[in-house]
């Protein structure tokens, strides 16, 4: 007998929908039949603002920009119905639509890069003319990608228009104005709706067609289900789409659904798993190889998933299983005899009897590996052994889920400062102050490339990069450590969910020199990089992704706070300061030129 | 033929009659830059200078021999002279007397200031101290080419204590032209002459370079003047000298260096990175000039009514794929590369053959021919036995000539190939390799050794053609920028140029590569900070 539930159906065709065009994927959720327990309704802050603000006696024109996925089309769909008072049917060909109302008539494009270079031009033209207008009459809403957005605008040259939609773009957006705003979704941090979407793909409603299955105790979706409704579990993985967030890499809505759909099914289906329980049925097939935490990293997941599913290239880096630390390989082989409450855990985590353990399995495996038995490793084929090949990554990734002592399933994230960040971002800010002095000695270390040991100075260096010889560093700019703060920066807003607050070092300028300060933001990669330069690590990690930040920040305090060609002359007398190789490491010193030439110190 | 500078005889190499006077194979590829600034300096920050009717006719030469013994004269020379022992020593103690320490040590303060210039060597290159340089930080590290002759041949017993730093000095040439080869000279030319007509960008350029060697840097500038002046030799003018020539003075092409130059100096750049990156401009014009004066459509009259920006702009395919393509792009950009070496070659011998056919009509008599040959090619310069045996070889043919075993046409023809042998001896030993040795320098071609060299856009080069395209504040669609590539430079990197440039006819490949080529340069820009690419795919080259 088949059971098959319509929900996995459902949530199949979410994997298999084409990423390509947005638009399509929109119209397919409206178009097909919702599942059981409801369709998925995301609460999301920008709907509710755009709400408000369409419902408003003279709304101002908005422009929404964001990839493919972010939910453009969708915004503007539930603005339209709000305005007709029905739902929109047929949208493929209305790319440009009027709705008239009493004093104003809003035109809806849903997607400017679907219209043609001169319609889509044309569009700009006049929401420019209306901008300028007293009473305009007409109210825009456009859902538009950066990039054409301002490549249109330069080629028609619309320099005002530009300007405005610049500004807003770089600087946030601007809520207040009544005439254009400007939101780049972009910036919504996708972790916030985790929880909210899990909570839907787990609730049980979904689930009740599941009865009478025969496969019902061996079915990985249905056991994926039920752990994805666990409350730890739900924050671990927003956990884990923060660590995203924070590395500046952008997951739209559709990405995230994709995603956990996938990370719930692993793309399996009713009839598959009732087929494969029943071949094996007493060996039980290797189901656990599809427990939610192996879906998560794509493990079993196919080149042209990959290919489509941006997070799990994202995911990739941060493979927990592939992270070897002694204790935490040593847990999972033995537990912790010496500690009754983490033994305890230990014993919660990795009874036998669980589905995503291979029911059994594993603890075979493992007692064979500790024990010795036909299966002992000798010394060569120790990591071919099932257990380290196959089930201490796979119970590495459990334990990041699901272990309750988080500070130590973090450490698997192979970022150093990972716990270190994200204390600081969390609100902890009377720590901030402690990390200036490590922060300071990596900028030293990256500026100019030697390992220098000061850190009670920031030093800006400069050198002719070529020389033949031994490099030595001019210094510019000498700023005292005081000089330079670490600054939180909440980057929520009202308009949009963004969760996220930032680290940001505020440089004020040297003594004597009369200029703004300049800010720098340092995400997770920035300070990672930082703080392994001040502890000593080789400036090859992660230099290709810092690098060019690093250095565009060297050049804008160069060219702010470098004292300018007057200072040198008005001081009378010329001061070189510099590094000098001196035996075991590098000396500052200043020569002094005033009539003879000196060593100050 | 138009030329514009400075002439003072009548005969020249068969390279100067194409090239102008002149690009020399040992130059290397920063003492272009580093000439330039000299002759630049030494005509006070003028441009348009040292041609007929300027105001100045020589630049001044600034020899700064005390900063140069102090910097580079030390116990691994290889080229030592008493006389320079002796200045050496001389100086030494001059400087301890400026030297203010409160411990004693001296010597200390001396080695650190020299280790700290010594860190701004822009060439070493196993050369002897006079032929060494600093890299441009300051005005006062500008210095010419020197040379003392028989350095290591001095006879005499011991030097007097007595000698005055005159006599110390005044073995030392500066007018080898060895390493300063008039490179830095052509450029100097070929920016006056485009701006003739536009003295707003001439004096703009001129400005911002006396602005970048005098307004930065002005403590290393103090302290090689101080240690320059510790040397006295009061009574020693500096040095002058005379700029070449360039034919042409109208070409346009000219006229895309200044713009260059123009907007990549008003880049917001630190003072070494924007000399660094400007020797790397330079490098790359030279080169294109070479090419473009090659190109077979190339003729004196398209060059002077600018039809030759059209008529012969190239066509050089730009490997940007680093060999991720199997090597395909890299092999048509590996034969577009020997292709300008054979134009090269081939625009010398049509000089020779246009030179020998137009005197040929003026006069019938073999006498007046040959003299007029030797003249305008400067043969009586050339080395004894070459000049000899060529001798000996026309004597014959002219034998031929008059025993009438050839006629007039054939006599011409047989001489055309007699001085076309005797020419490109020297033309291979010393023109021929300038590009090679350019393009390579400074990443335009690659592999800087080895075979299959190729066009590439290095880190370095492109970050100073974005730059010279791209202003400040400004920004152009990727798509623009490659258009501008092609149009002005004759760089070709994806299918759309590739097409107009009729690349994608003569060497049929499958044009999927020419996309793959074009992603793979905006990728390098990306990663440079040159450019952004939007989700959409958009990209735009915001340096």
């Amino acid at each position: 007998m088949e059971v098959v539930n319509p929900f996995v159906d459902y949530l199949n065709r979410y994997t298999t929908a084409s990423p390509e065009h947005e638009a399509a994927f929109d119209e397919f959720t409206t178009q097909t039949l919702p599942p059981p327990g409801g369709p998925l309704r995301l609460k999301t802050r920008i709907e509710t603002f755009l709400q408000e603000l369409f419902s408003r006696e003279r709304p101002p024109s908005v422009i929404l920009t964001g990839n493919a996925g972010d939910g453009k089309t969708y915004l503007c769909r539930k603005i339209v119905e709000r305005f007709t008072g029905e739902p929109v049917r047929d949208w493929a060909d209305r790319l440009d639509l009027h709705i008239k109302r009493d004093n104003f008539t809003l035109r809806v494009v849903k997607d400017l890069s679907e219209t043609s270079e001169e319609k889509g031009a044309e569009i700009l033209l006049e929401l420019a003319v209306d901008l300028l207008e007293e009473s305009p009459q007409f109210v825009f809403l456009i859902a538009a990608n950066e990039g054409r957005l301002r490549a249109i605008l330069q080629k028609e040259k619309l320099e005002d228009l530009y300007n405005k939609v610049d500004r807003q773009l770089r600087e946030g957006p601007d809520l207040k104005n009544e005439r254009l705003i400007v939101i780049n979704l972009n910036e919504v941090t996708t972790s916030t709706y985790v929880p909210q979407a899990l909570a839907w793909l787990s609730n049980p409603d979904h689930w009740k067609a599941c009865e009478g299955c025969p496969a019902l105790d061996k079915c990985p979706i249905r056991f994926n289900a039920e752990k994805l409704g666990d409350a730890h579990i739900q924050k671990r993985l927003q956990r884990l789409y923060r660590v995203l967030e924070h590395l500046d890499l952008h997951v739209t809505i559709r990405d995230m659904l994709v995603h956990l759909t996938y990370t719930l099914t692993g793309g399996l289906r009713c009839k598959q798993v009732q087929e494969e329980s029943r071949k094996h049925a007493g060996l039980g097939w290797e189901a656990y190889r599809y427990t939610y935490y192996e879906n998560l990293w794509g493990q079993m997941a196919d080149e042209s998933f990959r290919h489509r599913a941006l997070v799990l290239r994202y995911l990739d880096g941060l493979n927990v299983g592939k992270v070897s630390i002694f204790e935490i390989d040593d847990f999972i082989l033995q537990g912790a005899p010496d500690d009754k409450e983490a033994h305890r855990e230990y014993e919660r985590l990795f009874s036998p009897d669980q589905l995503d353990l291979g029911n059994g399995l594993f603890e075979q495996d493992r007692i064979a590996y500790l024990h010795g038995g036909g299966q002992s490793p000798g010394n060569e084929n120790a990591s071919r052994h099932p257990l380290i090949e196959k089930w201490l990554p796979h119970c590495r990734r459990k334990l990041f889920m699901e272990w309750s002592d988080e500070k130590q399933a973090d450490r698997l994230v192979p970022f150093l400062f990972l716990p270190e960040y994200f204390r600081l971002t969390e609100g902890d800010d009377a720590w901030l102050n402690d990390y200036i002095s490590d922060i300071i000695l990596g900028l030293n270390r990256a500026f100019s490339d030697l390992y220098l040991t000061d850190h009670g100075y920031l030093y800006v260096t400069s050198q002719y990069a070529r020389t033949v010889e031994q490099p030595v560093p001019i210094v510019r700019i000498r700023m005292p450590i005081d000089n330079i703060e670490i600054l939180l920066q909440d980057l929520s807003s009202e308009a949009l969910d963004r969760d996220k607050t930032i680290l940001q070092l505020e440089f004020f300028p040297p003594p004597g020199v009369q200029a703004e300060p300049v800010y720098w933001s340092m995400d997770l990669l920035r300070f990672e990089y930082l703080m392994r330069r001040a502890w000593g690590g080789t400036p090859n990690i992660l230099a290709a992704e810092c690098d060019l930040a690093v250095r565009q920040l060297k050049d804008e305090l160069l060219s702010r706070f470098a004292a300018k060609s007057a200072d040198g002359k008005r001081r009378g007398a010329l001061q070189i300061d510099f590094f000098a190789p001196d035996r075991t490491r590098y000396t500052f010193r200043s020569l002094v030129i005033n009539k003879g030439i000196r060593l100050a110190q | 033929m138009k030329c514009y500078g400075y002439k003072d005889r009548e005969g020249y190499p068969l390279a100067a009659w194409i090239w102008g006077h002149r690009l020399w194979a040992g130059q290397h590829w920063m003492e272009y830059l580093l000439e330039f600034l000299n002759v630049l300096a030494g005509f006070d920050y003028e441009l348009g200078q040292g041609i007929k009717g300027a105001s100045k006719k020589e630049y001044i030469r600034f020899a700064r021999l005390g900063l140069r013994r102090f910097v580079f004269y030390d116990e691994h020379e290889k080229t030592r002279h008493p006389y320079d022992d002796e200045a050496s020593r001389r100086l030494r103690e001059a400087l301890l007397q400026i030297v203010q320490t409160i411990d004693g040590n001296k010597q200390f303060v001396l080695e650190t200031t020299r280790s700290l210039l010594r860190a701004f060597s822009a060439i070493e290159e196993q050369r002897s101290w006079f032929a060494k340089s600093l890299f441009p930080a300051h005005h006062n590290f500008l210095f010419w080419e020197a040379l003392r002759r028989g350095a290591t041949k001095y006879r005499g017993k011991s030097v007097p204590h007595d000698i005055s730093p005159q006599e110390l000095d005044a073995g030392i040439t500066f007018d080898e032209r060895n390493f300063f080869a008039r490179g830095g000279e052509l450029y100097y030319l070929m920016l006056s002459a485009s701006t003739e007509k536009n003295q707003e960008r001439r004096r703009f350029i001129a400005r911002q370079l006396q602005h970048l060697l005098n307004d930065h840097n002005q403590d290393l500038g103090g302290l090689a003047e101080i240690i320059d002046k510790a040397w006295h030799s009061e009574g020693s003018s500096d040095k002058k000298g005379t700029v070449g020539w360039i034919p042409d003075p109208a070409c346009p092409f000219y006229t895309i260096f200044t713009e260059d130059v123009e907007t990549f100096l008003k880049a917001d750049l630190d003072s070494l990175e924007k000399l660094d990156l400007l020797a790397h401009l330079i490098g790359f014009h030279v080169t294109l000039y070479i090419y473009h004066r090659a190109h077979p459509e190339a003729t004196p009259e398209r060059h002077e009514d600018g039809s030759c920006l059209d008529l012969c702009r190239l066509a050089l395919l730009i490997d940007a794929l680093e060999g991720a393509d199997g090597g395909i792009v890299r092999g048509v950009s590996a034969s577009l590369f020997r292709e300008q070496e054979a134009h090269i070659e081939q625009k010398a011998r049509d000089y020779v053959r246009q030179q020998v056919e137009a005197w040929g009509m003026k006069t019938k008599d073999y006498k007046d021919l040959d003299s007029m040959a030797q003249e305008h090619f400067n043969i009586s310069a050339l080395h004894g036995k070459t000049k000899a045996a060529f001798n000996r070889r026309v004597h014959a043919l002219q034998e031929k000539f008059l025993h009438k075993e050839i006629d007039w046409n054939g006599y011409l023809n047989s001489y055309t190939e007699l001085l076309t042998d005797l020419l490109l001896i020297n033309f291979r030993k010393h023109f021929l390799g300038v590009h090679r040795k350019l393009s390579k320098s400074v990443g335009f071609v690659l592999p800087r050794k080895g075979p299959r060299a190729r066009f590439v856009l290095g880190d370095n080069l492109l970050k100073a053609i974005t730059l010279s395209n791209v202003a400040p504040g400004e920004e152009m669609s990727y798509d623009e920028f490659l258009e501008r590539l092609y149009e002005r430079y004759g760089l070709v990197v994806g299918l759309v140029q590739a097409k107009k440039s009729g690349l994608v006819n003569r060497q049929p490949i499958n044009t999927q590569y020419y996309e793959r080529n074009r992603t793979a340069l905006l990728e390098k820009m990306k990663y440079a900070g040159l450019a952004i690419e939007y989700s959409d795919a958009t990209a735009i080259v915001k340096p």
